[in-house]
């Protein structure tokens, strides 16, 4: 009997040390995630058991209709100063938006949204792996570029998570949208180079900010015994600020979201989420129909003899994207 | 009739007979530090001077008075250096863990080399259960991280995913993951550092030494008990094994086997004694050499030094070309820095800044937690004790193998923090937590203490073991009557 007690524990003990690796599960190189190229940058993950466009998932509901949402009815918002956000958000008239620096109170009392009603600090299991980015309380780019955001392009990402929603009131998140403003890529003679973009396009010093369309589609996967049923909504955002500089108000950041408990009945066990998106933007679609054209027009105009690497667009078409900064689930209680 | 009633009124508490419950007290302090609760040093000053009164009150009147001035001059530099750390610039600064309540550091020290002094005079206390319940806490302690570690990670993920990243709270570890390992550290399991990691399992390694003195027939379950915590040691080791862990736990090793040779075949070391003597002057002319290669913009000695080093390909690796020297070098530079009034204010402590990180050595953080001063009085304090610890370990009447268990932890607990104390545990943590602030050094503290009550009272414990033969022929009537008794567990 000892003996068996001693050969029992000995191989518990092996295979507590050998069957685990919990952190092993994202591993990434240390300048990943950290390109000027939007290409490099797109967080394209979808988790097997929620690609619900691949054949193999485990959704349960794959015929399921997408809900349009309704901004009337479902208090969507698109902005922090929306009147339905002041609806939906039980504080709001203790929040200050702008701001994302800290969690404690400004000098005039008010509290900064994001910080305070981050995800990782609701639940401890929000502080790991890449998308620990978008629970961070951090709404905007503050100079960080590529280290704060999660780039999306219009296939989304889709992650299963580690714990259930319980019950929330509404949902929101925090982008902004650009093109591409810059491309490292190799020229005719296989150096590498720092093209900017809008230099390229304009023939001067200015930037590209333009308005465009935006369709997001945004499933929440709830959890169930043989799955995950699968919630779409889909909303249409038009006017978004495309490429504008940042300024003091947050002007060109969408905060979108909407009011649990209308044409989205219920969030509870919400163990999943997905964010794609479709986009109109003329702009763009001009660039890269005149591409060609642009490089030749560029070849003779004297602007670039004192910017040579901005006279060529080497490379793909131009990119779409958005950047995402935050999704929130604010006053949320999670299993 | 009245006489007796007043002399049972007048009658004082004897706390000489709550020995039992003041050791018992000790075992469990000794257990709850070693079980490092990582940071919470409050906790251990507290416990500290709770445990001193209780011990004072216990042995006051058995207390041998002889001992008490080589004992003050083992005491007074580590209070010294306390004092320093306590007005250190490096502890004013509002990042500190202690942040306004940096008096505690003096007196937590001193407290417990005081209590380990102290608990030597009670006749129950056993050196042999103080190291049992050491090691016990220690090994529970690094099951517990290994089990974290693993389930974090996976068997030698320090070797396999060397260059690789998680991303953690929304941004990029600052280190791979080779570097991080899991650790309980104030009853919650955080985000250490290996180097902080590997402290504890290689003080294990020195539960070896028991093993090649017990029989395993007449001590079954200790020898086992050892034998397991060896392993556990040595598997925690090899699953987060890196190159700095390597070069650490072979100097540890060689602590280990020295000590268990000089034990064994119970050699004087005369040999040893030149050896040490020349790898001392050696280290001293090195560390005047590093020091004078470390001053940057310097001119006239300090230059032709410099020069030759970088001129000579051997001597620029090894005073410059390597990441210990480099952190080295920049604290040593910063040190002699002055303020725009020309003070040397770096003198008496700093803050680590982005061009200066700890060193991940006692030697040199030191001289940035408590400047040079403090340094000195360290360096004092640990060359005395090292000496009492020889003293020690010839002459104690202690069992042979819990002598060299006791010196070979003091020594491996140097040696290794020489160059991999992990001055930052929290691997997410900018802070600088000094040496004191350890739990393992607070048990070292304690231990050295015991050892040095037990050289300068040894004469005297052999008297009063004679007298203790015939005291207990004699009949005790009621408790606390005879002044003599004598307790044991």
């Amino acid at each position: 009997m000892k003996r068996f007690l001693y050969k029992a524990s000995l191989i518990l003990m092996v295979c507590g040390l050998t069957a685990c690796g919990y952190s092993l599960n994202e591993l990434y190189d240390g300048d990943s995630f950290n390109s000027i190229n939007f290409a490099d940058n797109y967080y394209t993950r979808w988790d097997s058991d929620i690609a619900y466009k691949e054949a193999k998932n485990k959704i349960t509901n794959p015929g399921v209709k997408t809900i349009n949402l309704d901004k009337s009815t479902d208090y969507v918002f698109t902005k922090f100063s929306d009147d339905n956000f002041s609806l939906v958000e039980p504080s709001y008239h203790n929040y200050i938006y702008n701001n994302d620096y800290s969690e404690t109170e400004d000098e005039s009392g008010l509290y900064p949204y994001g910080p305070n009603n981050n995800l990782s600090d609701i639940d401890d299991s929000f502080r790991y792996g890449f998308i620990s980015r978008l629970f961070d309380g951090e709404l905007f780019c503050d100079g960080n570029y590529e280290k704060a955001r999660v780039q999306l392009n219009t296939n989304g990402f889709g992650r299963t998570l580690n714990k259930e929603l319980y019950s929330a009131s509404y949902f929101a998140i925090s982008f902004k949208t650009s093109i591409e403003f810059r491309r490292v890529a190799q020229n005719n003679d296989g150096d590498e180079i720092n093209i900017d973009i809008a230099r390229w396009w304009l023939g001067n010093g200015e930037n590209l900010a333009h308005t465009c369309d935006i369709g997001l589609t945004i499933n929440f996967y709830l959890k169930n015994e043989n799955g995950y049923e699968r919630v779409p909504i889909f909303y249409e955002i038009s006017d978004v600020p495309c490429n504008y500089s940042d300024d003091s108000q947050r002007t060109n950041y969408v905060l979108f979201g909407f009011e649990i408990g209308n044409s989205v009945e219920t969030l509870s066990r919400c163990a999943g989420i997905s964010i794609e998106y479709s986009y109109e933007d003329d702009l763009l679609n001009q660039m890269n129909a005149d591409m060609a054209a642009k490089n030749l027009a560029n070849a003779s105009n004297s602007y670039f003899d004192n910017h040579e690497s901005d006279r060529y667009l080497y490379g793909d078409e131009i990119q779409h994207s958005i950047l995402l900064y935050e999704v929130m689930f604010p006053h949320s209680i999670w299993h | 009739m009245d006489q007796s009633i007043k002399k049972v009124g007048k009658r004082k508490i004897n706390f000489s007979a709550f020995a039992n419950v003041a050791v018992f007290f000790t075992f469990e302090v000794l257990a709850f530090i070693a079980f490092s609760l990582g940071t919470s040093y409050i906790l251990y000053s507290v416990l500290s001077l709770v445990l001193l009164i209780v011990l004072l009150l216990v042995t006051i009147r058995q207390l041998n008075k002889d001992g008490l001035a080589t004992y003050a001059f083992f005491l007074f530099p580590i209070f010294v250096y306390g004092l320093l750390n306590a007005l250190s610039i490096f502890s004013q600064d509002s990042l500190f863990v202690l942040n306004g309540l940096a008096f505690l550091i003096p007196i937590g020290m001193t407290c417990f080399a005081a209590c380990g002094y102290l608990v030597s005079a009670i006749k129950s206390f056993n050196i042999g259960k103080a190291l049992f319940v050491i090691y016990s806490a220690l090994a529970i302690l690094t099951l517990i991280n290994l089990f974290a570690t693993m389930i974090e990670f996976a068997p030698f993920y320090t070797l396999l995913y060397r260059d690789k990243y998680i991303y953690y709270n929304g941004a990029i570890s600052e280190v791979p993951i080779s570097q991080m390992a899991f650790a309980l550290l104030g009853f919650s399991v955080s985000e250490v550092s290996v180097e902080y990691f590997s402290l504890f399992p290689s003080l294990l390694l020195s539960a070896v030494i028991p093993l090649f003195f017990l029989k395993f027939k007449e001590n079954k379950t200790i020898f086992l008990l050892y034998t397991g915590y060896v392993f556990l040691g040595f598997i925690s080791l090899l699953m987060t094994v890196s190159k700095i862990t390597l070069i650490s736990d072979f100097l540890v090793f060689i602590v280990v086997v020295l000590v268990l040779l000089f034990a064994k075949f119970n050699w004087k070391g005369k040999i040893l004694k030149i050896i040490l003597i020349i790898f001392g002057c050696f280290f001293i002319l090195g560390f005047i050499v590093m020091f004078l290669n470390a001053q940057e913009d310097a001119a006239g000695l300090f230059a032709s030094v410099q020069n030759v080093i970088s001129n000579n390909a051997i001597l620029d690796r090894l005073f410059n070309g390597n990441g210990l020297v480099i952190r080295y070098n920049a604290i040593l530079n910063w040190l002699m820095k002055t303020n725009s009034d020309g003070q040397f204010v770096c003198l008496f402590g700093f803050v680590h800044t982005s061009d200066v990180y700890p060193s991940n050595s006692w030697f040199f953080d030191n001289l940035m937690t408590s400047g040079i001063f403090g340094s000195i009085f360290f360096l004092f304090f640990v060359i005395v004790g090292i000496r009492r610890l020889i003293i020690y370990f010839r002459q104690s009447q202690d069992l042979l193998p819990y002598r060299a268990m006791l010196v070979a932890f003091v020594l491996s607990f140097f040696a290794f923090s020489l160059i991999n104390y992990d001055a930052t545990p929290y691997i997410f943590s900018k802070t600088l937590s000094p040496i004191y602030l350890s739990g393992p050094f607070l048990v070292v503290l304690f231990l050295m203490s015991y050892a040095i009550y037990q050289t300068v009272n040894n004469k005297k414990n052999m008297e009063l073991d004679l007298s203790h033969s015939q005291v207990v022929k004699t009949p005790i009537s009621e408790e606390g009557d005879n002044q003599n008794e004598t307790i044991s567990l």
